[in-house]
Protein backbone atom coordinates (compact mmCIF):
# COMPACT_ATOMS: atom_id res chain seq x y z
CA UNK A 1 0.00 0.00 0.00
CA UNK A 2 2.65 2.07 1.16
CA UNK A 3 4.31 2.33 -2.30
CA UNK A 4 1.36 4.16 -3.74
CA UNK A 5 1.91 6.79 -1.16
CA UNK A 6 3.83 10.18 -1.92
CA UNK A 7 5.93 12.26 0.24
CA UNK A 8 7.47 15.50 -0.69
CA UNK A 9 10.47 17.00 1.14
CA UNK A 10 10.67 21.18 1.31
CA UNK A 11 13.96 21.76 2.52
CA UNK A 12 16.62 24.35 1.74
CA UNK A 13 19.29 21.54 2.81
CA UNK A 14 19.98 19.20 0.01
CA UNK A 15 22.31 17.19 2.81
CA UNK A 16 18.93 16.93 5.33
CA UNK A 17 16.82 16.56 2.37
CA UNK A 18 18.85 13.19 1.17
CA UNK A 19 19.15 12.10 4.81
CA UNK A 20 14.93 12.33 5.02
CA UNK A 21 14.72 11.38 1.28
CA UNK A 22 16.52 7.89 2.24
CA UNK A 23 14.93 6.86 5.47
CA UNK A 24 11.09 7.32 3.76
CA UNK A 25 12.59 5.05 1.05
CA UNK A 26 13.43 2.85 3.90
CA UNK A 27 10.44 3.03 5.43
CA UNK A 28 8.73 1.87 2.17
CA UNK A 29 7.58 5.14 0.16
CA UNK A 30 9.37 4.87 -3.39
CA UNK A 31 7.97 8.02 -4.64
CA UNK A 32 9.82 10.57 -2.65
CA UNK A 33 10.49 14.22 -4.35
CA UNK A 34 12.40 16.97 -2.76
CA UNK A 35 12.02 20.50 -3.07
CA UNK A 36 13.84 23.79 -1.92
CA UNK A 37 12.38 26.79 -1.05
CA UNK A 38 11.02 27.25 -4.66
CA UNK A 39 8.33 30.28 -5.36
CA UNK A 40 6.27 27.73 -7.09
CA UNK A 41 5.78 25.81 -3.99
CA UNK A 42 2.89 25.84 -4.11
CA UNK A 43 1.58 25.16 -7.93
CA UNK A 44 4.24 22.28 -7.45
CA UNK A 45 2.60 20.93 -4.04
CA UNK A 46 -0.84 21.04 -6.25
CA UNK A 47 1.04 18.84 -8.97
CA UNK A 48 2.37 16.86 -6.31
CA UNK A 49 -0.76 15.81 -4.60
CA UNK A 50 1.50 14.27 -1.77
CA UNK A 51 0.35 11.82 1.28
CA UNK A 52 3.17 13.56 3.75
CA UNK A 53 4.85 16.98 3.48
CA UNK A 54 8.10 16.59 5.31
CA UNK A 55 9.33 20.29 6.29
CA UNK A 56 11.88 22.38 8.77
CA UNK A 57 9.86 22.99 11.18
CA UNK A 58 11.56 27.08 10.78
CA UNK A 59 10.93 27.13 7.35
CA UNK A 60 9.01 30.48 6.55
CA UNK A 61 6.76 28.58 3.83
CA UNK A 62 4.77 26.82 6.72
CA UNK A 63 3.10 29.72 7.07
CA UNK A 64 1.93 29.29 3.07
CA UNK A 65 1.50 25.98 3.36
CA UNK A 66 -1.21 26.02 6.03
CA UNK A 67 -3.02 28.78 4.35
CA UNK A 68 -2.93 26.28 1.28
CA UNK A 69 -3.92 23.20 3.39
CA UNK A 70 -7.18 25.12 4.74
CA UNK A 71 -8.59 26.78 1.78
CA UNK A 72 -6.87 25.60 -1.53
CA UNK A 73 -8.90 23.97 -4.35
CA UNK A 74 -5.50 22.27 -5.24
CA UNK A 75 -5.31 20.42 -1.99
CA UNK A 76 -8.61 17.90 -2.62
CA UNK A 77 -7.84 16.20 0.90
CA UNK A 78 -7.84 17.32 4.44
CA UNK A 79 -4.16 18.10 5.86
CA UNK A 80 -3.40 17.91 9.73
CA UNK A 81 0.11 18.58 10.91
CA UNK A 82 1.49 14.98 11.53
CA UNK A 83 1.71 15.30 15.28
CA UNK A 84 -0.87 13.23 17.11
CA UNK A 85 -2.54 15.74 19.33
CA UNK A 86 -2.54 13.27 22.26
CA UNK A 87 1.25 12.13 22.25
CA UNK A 88 2.48 15.30 23.51
CA UNK A 89 6.04 13.34 24.14
CA UNK A 90 6.42 13.01 20.69
CA UNK A 91 5.52 15.95 19.59
CA UNK A 92 7.70 17.75 21.53
CA UNK A 93 10.14 16.14 20.25
CA UNK A 94 9.65 16.63 16.97
CA UNK A 95 9.65 20.04 17.33
CA UNK A 96 12.87 20.33 19.84
CA UNK A 97 14.46 18.67 16.67
CA UNK A 98 12.84 21.13 14.09
CA UNK A 99 10.43 19.12 12.52
CA UNK A 100 7.50 19.32 11.03
CA UNK A 101 5.39 17.27 8.78
CA UNK A 102 1.52 17.35 6.89
CA UNK A 103 0.24 14.26 6.43
CA UNK A 104 -3.87 13.93 4.36
CA UNK A 105 -6.74 11.97 6.13
CA UNK A 106 -6.58 8.60 6.14
CA UNK A 107 -2.75 7.65 6.61
CA UNK A 108 -2.20 5.23 9.56
CA UNK A 109 -2.02 6.63 12.93
CA UNK A 110 1.16 4.05 13.32
CA UNK A 111 2.55 4.84 9.86
CA UNK A 112 2.44 7.97 11.00
CA UNK A 113 4.36 7.62 14.06
CA UNK A 114 6.91 5.33 12.39
CA UNK A 115 7.06 8.52 9.98
CA UNK A 116 7.84 10.92 12.53
CA UNK A 117 10.32 8.84 14.60
CA UNK A 118 12.04 8.39 11.95
CA UNK A 119 12.27 12.35 10.83
CA UNK A 120 13.42 13.08 14.31
CA UNK A 121 15.85 10.42 14.50
CA UNK A 122 17.76 12.03 11.51
CA UNK A 123 16.71 15.34 11.86
CA UNK A 124 19.02 14.87 14.82
CA UNK A 125 21.67 13.14 12.91
CA UNK A 126 21.94 15.88 10.52
CA UNK A 127 22.12 18.37 13.62
CA UNK A 128 25.09 16.35 14.81
CA UNK A 129 26.50 16.47 11.58
CA UNK A 130 26.43 20.25 11.31
CA UNK A 131 28.09 20.49 15.05
CA UNK A 132 30.79 18.33 14.30
CA UNK A 133 31.43 20.08 10.61
CA UNK A 134 31.64 22.61 12.99
CA UNK A 135 33.67 21.78 15.41
CA UNK A 136 36.33 20.16 13.54
CA UNK A 137 36.21 23.59 11.18
CA UNK A 138 36.93 25.75 15.07
CA UNK A 139 39.66 22.90 15.53
CA UNK A 140 41.47 23.57 12.56
CA UNK A 141 41.08 27.59 13.30
CA UNK A 142 43.03 26.86 16.64
CA UNK A 143 45.48 24.55 15.13
CA UNK A 144 46.70 27.48 12.85
CA UNK A 145 46.16 30.16 15.50
CA UNK A 146 48.66 27.87 17.92
CA UNK A 147 51.19 27.13 14.76
CA UNK A 148 51.29 31.28 14.40
CA UNK A 149 52.01 31.90 17.87
CA UNK A 150 54.80 29.31 18.08
CA UNK A 151 56.47 30.55 15.44
CA UNK A 152 56.00 34.50 17.04
CA UNK A 153 58.09 32.77 20.21
CA UNK A 154 60.18 30.67 18.75
CA UNK A 155 61.67 33.79 16.68
CA UNK A 156 61.36 35.95 19.56
CA UNK A 157 62.49 34.05 22.50
CA UNK A 158 65.14 31.97 20.37
CA UNK A 159 63.01 28.55 21.26
CA UNK A 160 62.79 25.51 19.83
CA UNK A 161 59.03 24.16 18.60
CA UNK A 162 58.84 21.80 21.01
CA UNK A 163 60.10 24.49 23.77
CA UNK A 164 57.50 26.99 22.11
CA UNK A 165 54.94 25.11 22.34
CA UNK A 166 55.64 23.47 26.39
CA UNK A 167 55.60 27.73 27.13
CA UNK A 168 52.22 28.49 25.58
CA UNK A 169 50.97 25.23 27.66
CA UNK A 170 52.53 25.87 31.07
CA UNK A 171 50.74 29.97 30.49
CA UNK A 172 47.60 28.35 29.78
CA UNK A 173 47.70 25.80 32.94
CA UNK A 174 48.52 28.63 35.28
CA UNK A 175 45.81 30.52 33.83
CA UNK A 176 43.38 28.05 33.64
CA UNK A 177 42.86 29.01 29.99
CA UNK A 178 42.48 27.37 26.85
CA UNK A 179 46.00 27.23 24.84
CA UNK A 180 44.41 28.64 21.80
CA UNK A 181 43.30 31.24 23.82
CA UNK A 182 46.56 32.42 24.90
CA UNK A 183 48.35 31.37 21.57
CA UNK A 184 45.34 34.22 20.63
CA UNK A 185 46.80 36.40 23.37
CA UNK A 186 50.30 35.99 21.87
CA UNK A 187 49.23 36.99 18.51
CA UNK A 188 47.63 40.32 19.57
CA UNK A 189 50.55 41.11 21.37
CA UNK A 190 52.91 40.44 18.83
CA UNK A 191 50.80 42.68 16.18
CA UNK A 192 50.48 45.57 19.08
CA UNK A 193 54.01 45.47 19.46
CA UNK A 194 55.35 44.72 16.01
CA UNK B 1 16.19 37.90 38.11
CA UNK B 2 13.35 35.78 36.46
CA UNK B 3 14.03 34.64 32.94
CA UNK B 4 10.95 35.07 30.96
CA UNK B 5 11.59 34.12 27.15
CA UNK B 6 9.26 35.81 24.63
CA UNK B 7 9.03 34.87 20.96
CA UNK B 8 8.28 37.71 18.12
CA UNK B 9 8.18 38.33 14.15
CA UNK B 10 10.25 41.49 13.21
CA UNK B 11 7.54 43.95 13.02
CA UNK B 12 6.84 47.23 14.24
CA UNK B 13 4.03 46.25 16.74
CA UNK B 14 6.51 44.36 18.78
CA UNK B 15 7.98 47.66 19.73
CA UNK B 16 6.11 47.16 23.09
CA UNK B 17 8.28 44.36 23.68
CA UNK B 18 11.07 45.28 22.29
CA UNK B 19 11.19 48.52 24.60
CA UNK B 20 10.26 46.22 27.60
CA UNK B 21 13.66 44.61 27.08
CA UNK B 22 16.29 47.07 26.01
CA UNK B 23 14.84 50.05 28.11
CA UNK B 24 15.09 49.14 31.52
CA UNK B 25 11.00 48.23 32.17
CA UNK B 26 11.71 44.52 32.46
CA UNK B 27 14.60 45.04 34.45
CA UNK B 28 12.75 47.15 37.14
CA UNK B 29 10.29 44.46 37.48
CA UNK B 30 13.35 41.87 38.04
CA UNK B 31 12.60 40.23 34.81
CA UNK B 32 14.94 39.51 32.07
CA UNK B 33 13.32 39.11 28.91
CA UNK B 34 15.09 36.88 26.09
CA UNK B 35 13.16 38.05 23.00
CA UNK B 36 13.46 35.23 20.09
CA UNK B 37 13.20 36.28 16.65
CA UNK B 38 10.62 33.75 14.70
CA UNK B 39 10.62 34.35 10.67
CA UNK B 40 7.11 32.75 10.91
CA UNK B 41 3.94 32.32 12.57
CA UNK B 42 3.33 28.70 12.19
CA UNK B 43 6.78 28.52 13.96
CA UNK B 44 5.91 30.81 16.70
CA UNK B 45 2.53 28.62 17.35
CA UNK B 46 4.19 25.16 17.58
CA UNK B 47 6.95 26.98 19.86
CA UNK B 48 4.60 28.35 22.26
CA UNK B 49 2.32 25.13 21.94
CA UNK B 50 5.10 22.79 23.57
CA UNK B 51 7.24 25.65 25.98
CA UNK B 52 9.80 26.31 23.67
CA UNK B 53 9.25 29.71 24.83
CA UNK B 54 7.08 31.17 27.62
CA UNK B 55 5.13 34.04 25.85
CA UNK B 56 4.50 35.05 22.20
CA UNK B 57 3.84 38.26 20.23
CA UNK B 58 1.07 36.81 18.28
CA UNK B 59 -1.94 37.74 15.77
CA UNK B 60 -5.50 38.34 17.68
CA UNK B 61 -7.55 35.76 15.91
CA UNK B 62 -4.48 32.99 16.18
CA UNK B 63 -4.50 33.09 19.71
CA UNK B 64 -8.54 31.49 19.01
CA UNK B 65 -7.64 29.35 16.33
CA UNK B 66 -4.99 27.61 18.24
CA UNK B 67 -7.37 27.63 21.15
CA UNK B 68 -9.95 26.37 19.70
CA UNK B 69 -7.77 23.72 17.83
CA UNK B 70 -8.29 25.12 14.28
CA UNK B 71 -5.98 24.47 11.34
CA UNK B 72 -2.78 22.55 13.47
CA UNK B 73 -0.89 22.22 16.56
CA UNK B 74 -3.86 22.88 19.30
CA UNK B 75 -2.85 24.40 22.75
CA UNK B 76 -5.49 26.30 25.43
CA UNK B 77 -3.79 29.93 24.97
CA UNK B 78 -4.91 33.35 27.26
CA UNK B 79 -4.44 36.80 25.72
CA UNK B 80 -3.16 38.21 28.62
CA UNK B 81 -1.86 41.90 26.98
CA UNK B 82 -2.99 43.67 24.05
CA UNK B 83 0.04 45.05 22.44
CA UNK B 84 -1.22 47.61 20.05
CA UNK B 85 -4.20 48.26 17.89
CA UNK B 86 -3.79 49.22 13.96
CA UNK B 87 -0.62 49.43 12.22
CA UNK B 88 -1.26 47.83 8.38
CA UNK B 89 -1.30 48.55 5.01
CA UNK B 90 -2.46 47.48 2.10
CA UNK B 91 0.28 47.52 -0.35
CA UNK B 92 0.23 46.66 -4.56
CA UNK B 93 2.48 46.42 -7.20
CA UNK B 94 3.59 49.41 -9.17
CA UNK B 95 2.16 47.98 -12.19
CA UNK B 96 -0.79 47.42 -10.69
CA UNK B 97 -0.91 50.61 -8.83
CA UNK B 98 -0.92 52.27 -12.54
CA UNK B 99 -3.72 50.16 -13.50
CA UNK B 100 -5.72 51.73 -10.74
CA UNK B 101 -4.58 55.05 -11.68
CA UNK B 102 -5.56 54.92 -14.80
CA UNK B 103 -9.40 53.61 -14.02
CA UNK B 104 -9.98 57.38 -13.05
CA UNK B 105 -9.13 60.89 -11.34
CA UNK B 106 -8.55 60.47 -7.68
CA UNK B 107 -8.27 56.95 -7.58
CA UNK B 108 -5.27 56.54 -5.19
CA UNK B 109 -6.47 59.76 -3.66
CA UNK B 110 -8.12 57.86 -0.60
CA UNK B 111 -8.73 53.83 0.56
CA UNK B 112 -12.76 54.17 -0.49
CA UNK B 113 -11.55 56.06 -4.10
CA UNK B 114 -8.89 52.78 -4.46
CA UNK B 115 -11.28 50.17 -3.22
CA UNK B 116 -14.04 51.03 -6.06
CA UNK B 117 -11.34 51.50 -8.80
CA UNK B 118 -9.61 48.41 -7.99
CA UNK B 119 -13.25 46.73 -7.99
CA UNK B 120 -13.37 48.23 -11.75
CA UNK B 121 -10.81 46.96 -12.73
CA UNK B 122 -11.35 43.53 -11.24
CA UNK B 123 -14.54 42.91 -13.26
CA UNK B 124 -12.59 44.21 -16.48
CA UNK B 125 -10.06 41.59 -15.86
CA UNK B 126 -12.56 38.76 -15.49
CA UNK B 127 -14.45 39.82 -18.91
CA UNK B 128 -11.64 40.34 -20.81
CA UNK B 129 -10.43 36.58 -19.33
CA UNK B 130 -7.39 37.47 -18.01
CA UNK B 131 -5.89 35.57 -14.76
CA UNK B 132 -7.38 37.08 -11.20
CA UNK B 133 -4.95 39.01 -9.34
CA UNK B 134 -3.08 37.63 -6.76
CA UNK B 135 -3.19 39.06 -2.79
CA UNK B 136 -1.02 38.14 0.02
CA UNK B 137 -2.47 37.97 3.83
CA UNK B 138 0.21 37.15 6.38
CA UNK B 139 -1.53 34.23 7.83
CA UNK B 140 -5.05 32.66 7.43
CA UNK B 141 -6.09 33.94 10.96
CA UNK B 142 -5.23 37.35 11.12
CA UNK B 143 -6.62 40.66 11.01
CA UNK B 144 -4.74 41.02 7.49
CA UNK B 145 -6.88 38.39 5.73
CA UNK B 146 -10.17 40.36 7.48
CA UNK B 147 -8.96 43.79 6.32
CA UNK B 148 -7.93 42.59 2.57
CA UNK B 149 -11.59 40.98 2.45
CA UNK B 150 -13.08 44.01 3.74
CA UNK B 151 -11.28 46.67 1.18
CA UNK B 152 -11.91 44.05 -1.64
CA UNK B 153 -15.90 44.49 -0.60
CA UNK B 154 -15.58 47.77 -0.26
CA UNK B 155 -15.60 48.00 -4.72
CA UNK B 156 -17.67 44.94 -4.93
CA UNK B 157 -14.94 42.37 -4.90
CA UNK B 158 -16.10 39.16 -4.05
CA UNK B 159 -12.76 37.62 -1.82
CA UNK B 160 -13.53 34.31 -2.40
CA UNK B 161 -14.38 33.88 -6.17
CA UNK B 162 -12.82 37.25 -8.07
CA UNK B 163 -9.37 37.21 -6.56
CA UNK B 164 -6.94 35.10 -5.06
CA UNK B 165 -6.10 34.83 -1.53
CA UNK B 166 -2.36 33.58 -0.50
CA UNK B 167 0.01 33.65 2.70
CA UNK B 168 3.09 34.81 2.47
CA UNK B 169 5.11 35.95 6.11
CA UNK B 170 5.89 39.20 6.69
CA UNK B 171 9.25 39.61 5.25
CA UNK B 172 8.85 37.79 2.48
CA UNK B 173 6.29 39.99 0.78
CA UNK B 174 8.62 42.59 -0.58
CA UNK B 175 10.42 39.79 -2.35
CA UNK B 176 7.33 38.09 -3.87
CA UNK B 177 5.71 41.30 -4.97
CA UNK B 178 8.62 42.21 -6.92
CA UNK B 179 8.80 38.29 -8.25
CA UNK B 180 5.25 38.96 -9.52
CA UNK B 181 4.10 36.10 -7.30
CA UNK B 182 1.37 38.15 -6.36
CA UNK B 183 -0.13 42.03 -6.90
CA UNK B 184 -0.81 42.87 -3.86
CA UNK B 185 -0.41 42.80 0.34
CA UNK B 186 -2.13 42.87 3.34
CA UNK B 187 0.95 43.48 6.21
CA UNK B 188 1.95 45.28 9.13
CA UNK B 189 4.79 47.74 9.52
CA UNK B 190 7.67 48.43 8.47
CA UNK B 191 6.82 45.71 5.32
CA UNK B 192 4.37 47.82 3.41
CA UNK B 193 7.37 50.88 3.78
CA UNK B 194 10.01 48.88 2.54
CA UNK B 195 8.74 47.97 -0.51
CA UNK B 196 7.77 51.83 -1.09
CA UNK B 197 11.39 52.29 -0.34
CA UNK B 198 12.57 49.82 -2.87
CA UNK B 199 9.99 51.36 -5.54
CA UNK B 200 8.97 47.65 -5.24
CA UNK B 201 5.16 48.57 -4.00
CA UNK B 202 2.38 51.52 -3.96
CA UNK B 203 0.58 51.71 -0.20
CA UNK B 204 -3.18 51.80 -1.79
CA UNK B 205 -4.88 51.88 1.48
CA UNK B 206 -4.00 52.17 5.55
CA UNK B 207 -5.80 49.49 7.44
CA UNK B 208 -7.20 52.56 10.11
CA UNK B 209 -8.72 54.38 7.05
CA UNK B 210 -10.91 50.89 6.62
CA UNK B 211 -11.11 49.81 10.41
CA UNK B 212 -11.11 52.83 12.77
CA UNK B 213 -9.50 50.76 15.97
CA UNK B 214 -8.66 47.15 15.65
CA UNK B 215 -6.66 45.04 18.25
CA UNK B 216 -4.00 43.68 16.25
CA UNK B 217 -1.17 41.77 18.20
CA UNK B 218 -1.03 40.40 21.53
CA UNK B 219 0.64 38.86 24.03
CA UNK B 220 -0.32 35.11 24.36
CA UNK B 221 0.43 32.86 26.80
CA UNK B 222 -0.44 28.93 27.70
CA UNK B 223 -3.61 28.79 29.93
CA UNK B 224 -1.91 26.46 32.14
CA UNK B 225 1.48 28.30 32.40
CA UNK B 226 3.01 28.93 35.62
CA UNK B 227 3.21 32.74 35.13
CA UNK B 228 -0.38 32.85 35.48
CA UNK B 229 -0.33 31.87 39.25
CA UNK B 230 3.35 32.71 41.06
CA UNK B 231 3.46 35.93 40.57
CA UNK B 232 5.57 36.63 37.55
CA UNK B 233 2.58 37.00 35.21
CA UNK B 234 1.83 40.43 37.45
CA UNK B 235 5.59 41.91 37.04
CA UNK B 236 5.42 40.91 33.21
CA UNK B 237 2.28 43.10 32.73
CA UNK B 238 3.08 46.10 34.92
CA UNK B 239 6.90 45.59 32.61
CA UNK B 240 4.81 46.06 29.00
CA UNK B 241 2.22 48.24 30.21
CA UNK B 242 5.18 50.52 30.96
CA UNK B 243 6.90 49.94 28.13
CA UNK B 244 4.01 50.41 26.23
CA UNK B 245 3.35 54.05 27.83
CA UNK B 246 7.13 54.70 26.63
CA UNK B 247 6.44 53.56 23.11
CA UNK B 248 3.45 55.58 22.43
CA UNK B 249 4.85 58.71 23.45
CA UNK B 250 6.10 60.89 20.52
CA UNK B 251 9.19 62.08 22.25
CA UNK B 252 10.33 58.37 22.58
CA UNK B 253 10.03 57.26 18.85
CA UNK B 254 13.44 58.09 18.06
CA UNK B 255 15.29 55.69 20.46
CA UNK B 256 12.46 53.20 19.82
CA UNK B 257 12.87 53.28 16.00
CA UNK B 258 17.13 52.78 16.34
CA UNK B 259 15.91 49.74 18.82
CA UNK B 260 13.65 48.24 16.15
CA UNK B 261 16.06 49.06 13.23
CA UNK B 262 18.87 47.71 14.98
CA UNK B 263 16.69 44.38 15.57
CA UNK B 264 14.83 44.25 12.06
CA UNK B 265 18.17 44.77 10.16
CA UNK B 266 16.08 47.81 8.45
CA UNK B 267 16.54 51.79 8.61
CA UNK B 268 15.53 53.44 11.80
CA UNK B 269 13.96 55.83 9.42
CA UNK B 270 11.35 53.51 7.90
CA UNK B 271 10.49 52.67 11.16
CA UNK B 272 10.35 56.22 12.29
CA UNK B 273 7.34 56.76 9.69
CA UNK B 274 5.44 53.97 10.50
CA UNK B 275 5.56 54.65 14.34
CA UNK B 276 4.80 58.30 13.71
CA UNK B 277 1.94 57.22 11.24
CA UNK B 278 3.04 59.52 8.58
CA UNK B 279 3.40 57.54 5.53
CA UNK B 280 5.18 57.86 2.11
CA UNK B 281 2.63 56.05 -0.25
CA UNK B 282 4.53 55.33 -3.59
CA UNK B 283 7.93 56.45 -5.04
CA UNK B 284 6.96 59.97 -5.76
CA UNK B 285 6.64 60.88 -2.09
CA UNK B 286 2.76 61.07 -1.68
CA UNK B 287 2.05 61.31 1.86
CA UNK B 288 -0.81 60.14 4.01
CA UNK B 289 -1.04 60.68 8.00
CA UNK B 290 -3.40 59.40 10.46
CA UNK B 291 -2.43 59.67 14.38
CA UNK B 292 -4.59 56.54 14.08
CA UNK B 293 -2.55 54.67 12.42
CA UNK B 294 -0.35 52.70 14.88
CA UNK B 295 -1.49 53.01 18.63
CA UNK B 296 0.29 51.05 21.45
CA UNK B 297 -0.71 52.39 24.54
CA UNK B 298 -4.38 54.62 26.09
CA UNK B 299 -7.73 54.22 27.16
CA UNK B 300 -8.20 50.79 27.75
CA UNK B 301 -6.29 49.80 24.44
CA UNK B 302 -4.02 47.30 26.35
CA UNK B 303 -6.26 45.49 28.64
CA UNK B 304 -8.06 41.90 26.96
CA UNK B 305 -11.52 42.42 26.46
CA UNK B 306 -13.70 39.20 25.92
CA UNK B 307 -15.37 41.06 23.51
CA UNK B 308 -12.58 41.38 21.53
CA UNK B 309 -12.15 37.70 21.04
CA UNK B 310 -16.16 37.50 20.36
CA UNK B 311 -15.62 40.06 17.57
CA UNK B 312 -12.67 38.29 16.72
CA UNK B 313 -14.77 34.97 16.06
CA UNK B 314 -17.67 36.57 14.53
CA UNK B 315 -14.81 38.21 11.69
CA UNK B 316 -13.90 34.23 11.39
CA UNK B 317 -17.40 32.83 10.58
CA UNK B 318 -17.58 35.62 7.82
CA UNK B 319 -14.43 34.84 6.59
CA UNK B 320 -15.73 31.19 6.16
CA UNK B 321 -13.46 30.13 8.68
CA UNK B 322 -15.06 28.78 11.06
CA UNK B 323 -19.14 27.77 12.30
CA UNK B 324 -19.60 30.13 15.23
CA UNK B 325 -22.40 29.18 17.94
CA UNK B 326 -22.90 30.43 21.17
CA UNK B 327 -20.35 27.40 22.51
CA UNK B 328 -18.03 28.76 19.75
CA UNK B 329 -18.31 32.29 21.17
CA UNK B 330 -18.07 31.87 24.41
CA UNK B 331 -14.69 29.90 24.18
CA UNK B 332 -13.27 33.10 21.71
CA UNK B 333 -13.96 34.94 24.51
CA UNK B 334 -12.76 33.50 26.90
CA UNK B 335 -9.19 33.38 25.17
CA UNK B 336 -9.03 37.29 26.08
CA UNK B 337 -8.68 37.40 29.80
CA UNK B 338 -8.61 40.39 31.57
CA UNK B 339 -8.05 38.71 35.19
CA UNK B 340 -4.01 39.39 35.00
CA UNK B 341 -4.13 42.45 33.61
CA UNK B 342 -6.62 43.23 36.53
CA UNK B 343 -4.18 41.41 39.26
CA UNK B 344 -1.33 43.68 38.27
CA UNK B 345 -2.66 46.91 38.16
CA UNK B 346 -4.90 47.56 40.50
Amino acid sequence: MDSELKALIVDDSPVRAAIIEEGLREAGFTRVQRLDTTDRLIARIGEIDPDIVVIDLANPQRDTLEQMFLVSRLVKRPVTMFVDQSDSDQTRAAIEAGVSAYVVDGLRRDRVKTIVEMCVTRFRAYERLETELHQARNALEERKTIDRAKAILMKAKGLSEEEAYSLLRTTAMNKKRRIAQIAQSVITAAELLG
Amino acid sequence: MIDVSIGYLPLTDSATLIAAAEFGFAEKEGLRLNLQRELSWATLRDRLAVGHIDAAHFLAPLAIATSLGMGQLRRELKVVFVLNANGNALTVSPALAREIAAVGEGALDHAQASAQALGALVATRKASGARPLTFASTFPFSSHTFLLRKFLALGGVDPDRDVEIVVVPPPYMVDCVDKGLIDGFCVGSPWNSLAVDQGKGVILALGSEIVPEAVEKVLAIPADAELLRNGVGEKLIRALAAAASFVEDPANREPVARALGARFEVSADVVMRTLSGELVMDAAGRRRASPAFIRFAGGALNRPDPATGAMLCAEMAGAGQLISNETVERAAAAVFDPALYDRALT
